[in-house]
């Protein structure tokens, strides 16, 4: 070969190009672009569900005036309100909550410096995917800000010479936001008492002073009149997430469905800076605050562990991702180092193995149930092998990094499907759950429309009180009773009920709510699930809308 | 089992987060305070979610108990922060730490084990002790609500039952499992805190060379607390296999026990002979619950009953938060510097715990709050007279010592009661006045059958508190400690002859109890002059001699003064018998441990004789043991019983449409609505088909019992309760049968207008058709119930049973 066709010239020779971009800025500007493309589109076309649909009928009755526990409220929840005036859609609040969440990219790129180049990259990335955040941070719940401002909290923490008043703010915003942030304040909170590292007194002040002035608004409801009790909505939402139902799976169903490739990635690089930080024997504050953030968050997941909220799991990935974000840095360049001697061969045999009895498993899940013993055999044997050579593969320490190559087969692709489920079609995901059908909406036209055309009062059933809320936003006044008045002439009532004496049927096949059914019955559910997200069964709330008979 | 683990995590979550606090506060102790970290942590858990609930920062529900234990978790942050010594500390107690998780953990199962034979929260005082737990988790405002009052703050000492819905919710069990399992920490928590303390009094008192005997102390002590009974079982065990000597049970007053002779009829057993018992053990439906009644007209129950009983009543829910005002007054009298007020500015946070946690004595059984303020206010005074005989530039004289130590223990017990004013702002005590016992004194066998184990235990202090001590000494501090047993009784002579009966009121008390007052005041006068001694000679072991001494005149002034209350008319000293010699059997049980082992010691080790008298102590401590034995036997009918640890099991198994309908209230109604059941009053239908009353008791029955077991209000409980609670007045008792004959109506009157009136006035949403409205032990007649489904909706319905609700109507404004 030529050597002169192959030999690169000098840096100082090359012409100079009249822009440059590097590699990273490339890297960042498609991570981010990702982060927003992910959560642009379920802005308009995920339903009203979840916490966001408890949070907006609060919304919508401090609207009207009408008092309700539904309206904590946060910062969030008040604009809520006030863009209700405007549009009785939820769209313009998730546009808000949108923009906020669109600022964590930004929150994450100052935090390069702590986190490394690469470490930040994949921390956004992992946020980026990450499901039950996706549907929080676009929606408009009361905890819509939540995320942007525990991801700004984070990069405040940590930076030094922030002027007095800048606490302020920090204070009012934590104040007056969900739980999400609290459970950050309240580790670094516990970092700094631990270490004797108070701030000093001007800033302590004005944060104080902040969060008090928060404190005073959300009690006077942001302007919507005090009703006598004091209002912390971080405390009153974090109190909310056990008893609301602000999501049909679990807080540990979410994370198994969702999160678990993050959170085992998470976990294992909190354990692994813990054992480094014992070792050196000194710590940063920054990796503390980011462990007893994790710690704070994970004590949380787990006494939360049976209530129906996605917020312990959201709380609880942002700061793993920022801990795992580093760690795989730092892994997939052991990996890339590892010793692959014999790696190259058992890995590959590994997962084929694994691929092999995932193609058997998953004819079972599609069948309900596996019933060839010889395929059971098979399959067992296969999982076995692909365990023997995994553990074969790193008998020798230099080849363990090297495990971490099935462990992201494995892992992304399960964390990528989970991510683009929520952001392209949750309508059909247990994320958010329950959610209220556009069926609603118009069931609540039909009733509109029946008693303009023949007059006399709407009666709905009590039972749909709640759930009534946010559907019939907006529809005059409406009775809401467990016996039919005799002046009503449209009735809304529960499919299971009689039919009212003197009523007519209009239509009997209406729907308040849906909610997707769970797939945690068992391994074998939980594939079909993944193989067809829209294979989940539905539960309805179904009601009858009735006339009165003589009109 | 799952519930088990979880309630036992959270209660050591309690104690970690307790940890650094204790250090700080008890760093004197050999444990540092290891073992009293859970229930201080508790303690303060529990405090920080009443005041904030109180003053709204915190919210109603499990949220609302995390948030508590998360302030709590700052604190301790903070504490250990500022601690110098915490991590130093931490690894020196390593082995300590262990140990106490130790023995917790082994007490905590033990009793859930034993506790599961008898899950059933049912009978005696269980449903009052029920509903107050539920109370205080269902509350949405602060202070709670009592549910027997609908529309009334509760008006007692609900401090147990506030940190029992801490642990039951933190981790997450129903109301029901909580009640048995706090019952289990307790006695967890109980034994860990004695064994420390009891192990602690007997390093400083036998020295640091003595581990084994320290630890034997610390043993025994547990032992002496937790298990030791009346000896009054022996008897019982003896009769029930017809073995006895008639002259001898006559002669312990037991004579009821043996069977009656041919027409005799009262004062003796008229049960069934062949076979009394069935096993080894007596099998005669709780006998055990004699052992506490020994003494007429009293209450002498002792902590193991308490367990073996199940009712979680303030004086056993308080046994480790008493044990940790303990080991902090013990902290404070081993510290050096005197302590006065500057103090207070030096160490605010010191001053501060100790308020909280001896604030929270009243809080949780009125009755410790004195006794135990002054066992801190003797330790302060101790600690400022020896820093005062020690001498230096700033410590004066004793009478400056005795001011400092006012000066120190002012601030504290003032903001004690600050602390706590939202709590007494509700609180009406029954207590209403101090007065002179005018009665039959306690006669020696049941004095010694009662208390014969811990006295005789702690009266071993004797055996070597004066060895080696100047004769003068001793008897300048015999003769000034005369005062001790002689101003109560001095007082007692003063206010009988002001009330002019002193004649008869010496007649009374019977030749016994003449005889068993002066043995007490004997014992008292020994012990505190012990206590003098070693004080005077700056011997560590003083507070051994101390204790033991103020739980002897607990029992001495029990005998002598009673508190009046709303027994008075009838057993007047009951109550104050029933607190008193429970507080001393804490005191004795410790002192009276490290006692017993410093006399045994002295004995093996250096051959003294004295010390050979406790042998025959150990013989009647071990006596003692006999009740346990046969009465966890018998309770749980030889551990044969079915196990459950859901106290409300019980009822899904005999009656399953009433659990239905229980559960059906607890989770479908909201905590604050108002709920109608049967008063508990029976009602028959008269010649004229006309309702009339004809029993009106309710108390110790099942009334009220949907409100007991769901925390929802109802408007009315059990009648007497609530006027032990809130007044015997006229004002109240007219409330009480206006909402009496309300409810009543409710479920005798057939015309509806009159029942929706009722339902109005009262503020009820719901009427409940249960096992007493309608069920087989109906208390209303069935003929005049109105026809509820004609006017109310059935929200729920499970078998015969219903639950009928106002029918809903309101206009929604949705724009």
């Amino acid at each position: 070969m030529n050597p002169e066709l192959t030999a690169v010239a000098p840096e100082s020779e090359r012409p100079e190009a009249l822009f440059s971009i590097s590699v990273s800025a490339i890297a960042w500007a498609v991570t981010t672009a990702g982060f927003l493309l992910l959560r642009l589109g379920t802005i308009w076309h995920t339903p009203v569900g979840g916490a966001e649909l408890v949070h907006l009928s609060g919304a919508w009755q401090a609207r009207i005036g009408v008092a309700d526990d539904r309206f904590v409220p946060t910062l969030f929840q008040a604009l809520t309100t006030l863009l209700l005036h405007i549009s009785d859609s939820a769209i313009p609040a998730r546009i808000v909550a949108f923009a906020a969440t669109a600022t964590i990219p930004a929150a994450v790129w100052f935090l390069r410096p702590r986190l490394g180049e690469a470490g930040a990259l994949i921390a956004l990335l992992l946020l980026a995917f990450d499901g039950p955040a996706i549907s929080l941070g676009t929606s408009a719940s009361a905890m819509g800000f939540d995320l942007a401002i525990a991801a700004w909290l984070f990069v405040a923490i940590g930076r030094k010479g922030l002027r007095p008043w800048t606490w302020a703010a920090i204070g009012f915003l934590v104040a007056t936001a969900g739980p999400i942030p609290l459970v950050l304040a309240l580790g670094a909170g516990g970092v700094a008492l631990a270490r004797r590292e108070y701030p000093d007194r001007q800033a302590a002040a004005w944060g104080a002073g902040g969060a008090i002035v928060g404190n005073l608004a959300a009690s006077a409801r942001f302007g919507m009149g005090f009703d006598g009790g004091l209002r912390v909505p971080p405390f009153a939402l974090f109190a909310a997430s056990f008893d609301q139902m602000w999501s049909t799976a679990n807080s540990l169903e979410i994370t198994a469905l969702y999160v678990a490739p993050v959170v085992a990635a998470g976990l294992a690089a909190a354990v692994l800076l813990g054992v480094r930080l014992r070792r050196r024997g000194a710590a940063e504050a920054h990796d503390l605050v980011l462990l007893a953030w994790a710690g704070v968050a994970l004590l949380w997941l787990l006494v939360s562990g049976t209530a129906h909220s996605p917020a312990p799991v959201v709380a609880l990935t942002l700061p793993l991702a920022l801990l795992a974000g580093p760690a795989l840095a730092e892994g997939v360049d052991a990996m890339v180092r590892a010793d692959w001697r014999y790696a190259r061969f058992l890995v590959p045999i590994a997962l084929f193995a694994a691929a092999i009895a995932l193609v058997f498993m998953l004819t079972w899940a599609r069948n309900g149930q596996a019933t060839d013993n010889g395929e059971k055999l098979l399959v067992t044997v296969l999982l076995l092998l692909a365990l023997v050579a995994l553990g074969a593969a790193c008998w020798e320490r230099r080849a363990v990094a090297a495990l971490l190559a099935p462990a992201l087969v494995i892992g992304v692709p399960l964390f990528v499907s989970a991510g683009m489920g929520v952001s392209f079609s949750s309508s059909g995901e247990p994320v958010p759950s329950p959610v209220s059908p556009v069926q609603a909406r118009q069931l609540r036209d039909t009733a509109l429309q029946l008693a303009h055309e023949h007059g006399g009062l709407i009666v709905v059933h009590e039972r749909f009180a709640e759930e009534m809320t946010w559907p019939f936003r907006d529809s005059g006044d409406i009775v809401v009773a467990s016996r039919v008045p005799g002046d009503a002439s449209v009735v809304v009532w529960p499919k299971d009920l009689p039919r009212p004496d003197g009523y007519n049927a209009v239509d009997v096949s209406w729907n308040l709510l849906l909610e997707p059914d769970v797939p945690t019955d068992g391994f074998l559910a939980y594939l079909k699930w993944l193989s067809d997200r829209a294979s989940l069964g539905r539960s309805e709330v179904p009601a009858t809308v009735y006339v009165k008979a003589s009109q | 089992m799952t519930e088990m683990l979880a309630f036992w995590a959270a209660a050591l979550v309690a104690g970690i987060l307790g940890l650094p606090i204790s250090f700080a506060m008890l760093r004197r102790l050999p444990d540092a305070g290891a073992a009293l970290a859970m229930p201080f942590g508790l303690v303060l858990a529990g405090y920080l979610y009443f005041i904030f609930r109180v003053v709204g920062l915190l919210p109603f529900g499990r949220g609302g108990y995390l948030l508590a234990l998360v302030l709590l978790a700052l604190i301790s942050c903070a504490v250990a922060g500022r601690d110098r010594r915490f991590l130093s500390t931490l690894r020196r107690t390593g082995p300590a730490l262990t140990v106490v998780a130790g023995v917790f953990t082994c007490g905590f199962f033990a009793y859930v084990a034993f506790r599961s034979y008898n899950a059933e929260i049912s009978g005696t005082e269980q449903p009052m002790d029920f509903m107050y737990l539920n109370a205080t988790l269902t509350s949405k405002d602060y202070p709670p609500k009592d549910p027997w009052m609908a529309g009334e703050k509760a008006s007692y000492y609900y401090f147990g039952y506030l940190q029992a819905g801490v642990l039951t919710s933190v981790a997450d069990v129903v109301p029901s499992t909580g009640y048995n399992l706090f019952l289990a920490y307790t006695f967890g928590a109980a034994a860990a805190a004695i064994a420390s303390l009891g192990y602690a009094f007997a390093r400083w008192t036998l020295g640091s060379r003595a581990q084994r005997w320290a630890l034997a102390a610390g043993g025994l002590a547990v032992g002496m607390l937790l298990l030791v009974g009346s000896l009054s079982a022996i008897f019982e065990w003896s009769a029930a296999h017809g073995e006895y000597n008639r002259t001898l049970y006559e002669t312990m007053g037991v004579e009821w026990m043996i069977p009656c002779r041919a027409g005799q009829n009262q004062d003796c057993y008229s049960g069934p002979l062949n076979p009394r018992t069935t096993a080894w053990y007596p099998t005669e439906f709780w006998f055990w619950w004699r052992g506490t009644r020994i003494i007429p007209n009293t209450i002498t129950e002792f902590p193991f009953f308490s367990f073996l009983l199940g009712d979680m009543h303030p004086h056993v829910m308080s046994i480790p938060l008493v044990l940790l005002s303990l080991g902090l007054s013990a902290a404070v009298w081993r510290g050096r510097r005197m302590l006065r007020f500057r103090s207070h500015i030096r160490e605010p946070a010191a001053g501060l715990a100790l308020a909280v946690v001896f604030g929270g004595l009243a809080f949780e059984n009125a009755w410790d709050i004195l006794t135990f303020t002054g066992v801190l206010a003797l330790a302060v005074l101790a600690r400022n007279l020896r820093a005062a005989a020690r001498g230096g530039d700033d410590t004066g004289g004793r009478g400056a010592a005795t001011l400092a130590a006012l000066a120190y223990l002012g601030p504290v017990l003032a903001l004690a009661v600050v602390l706590y004013v939202p709590w007494y702002r509700d609180f009406s005590s029954q207590a209403s006045g101090f007065e002179a016992y005018v009665g039959k004194g306690t006669r020696p066998p049941h004095a010694f059958m009662q208390f014969g184990p811990i006295l005789l235990a702690g009266l071993m202090v004797v055996t070597w508190a004066f060895r080696r001590t100047p004769r003068g000494l001793i008897l300048d501090a015999g003769m000034g400690t005369l005062w001790v047993p002689m101003l109560p009784f001095g007082l007692w002579l003063a206010m009988v002859e002001f009330q002019g009966d002193l004649s008869a009121a010496v007649d009374a008390r019977s030749a016994g109890g003449w005889v068993t007052l002066l043995a007490y005041g004997l014992i008292v006068w020994l012990l505190t002059t012990a206590a003098v001694v070693l004080f005077l000679r700056r011997s560590a072991a003083a507070p051994v001699a101390a204790v033991c001494a103020l739980g002897a005149l607990l029992i001495f002034g029990a005998e002598l003064f009673y508190i009046r209350d709303i027994f008075a008319g009838v057993t007047p000293r009951l109550n104050t018998v029933f607190k008193l010699t429970y507080q001393a059997w804490m005191l004795l049980s410790l002192g009276g441990a490290v006692a017993v082992v410093a006399a045994l010691r002295q004995a093996w080790t250096r051959r003294a004789a004295s010390g050979w008298l406790a042998a025959p102590v150990c013989v009647v401590v071990a006596a003692g043991l006999v009740y346990p034995l046969t009465a966890a036997a018998n309770r749980t009918e030889g551990f044969q019983k079915d196990t459950a640890l859901d106290g409300n099991a019980f009822l899904a198994r005999t009656n399953p449409d009433e659990y239905a309908l229980t559960r059906w209230v607890r989770e479908h109604t909201d905590p604050g609505a108002v709920i109608i059941e049967a008063s508990g009053r029976k009602w028959a239908a008269n010649n004229d088909q006309k309702p009339q009353v004809i029993d009106g008791n309710v108390d110790y029955s099942d009334a009220a019992r949907i409100s007991q077991r769901t925390g929802r209000s109802t408007p009315i409980g059990w009648f007497f309760h609530e006027i032990q609670w809130r007044g015997d007045t006229a004002a109240v008792r007219n409330e009480l049968e206006r909402r009496q004959d309300l409810v009543d109506r409710v479920y005798t009157d057939p015309n509806p207008t009159v029942v929706l009136e009722a339902l109005r006035q009262l503020g009820a949403h719901y009427v409940v058709l249960g096992e007493l409205e309608t069920g087989v032990s109906a208390r209303y007649p069935a003929t005049t119930m109105a026809p509820f489904a004609q006017f109310l909706d059935v929200a729920f319905q499970s078998g015969p049973y219903r639950v009928y609700e106002l029918p809903a109507y309101r206009v929604v404004h949705t724009s």
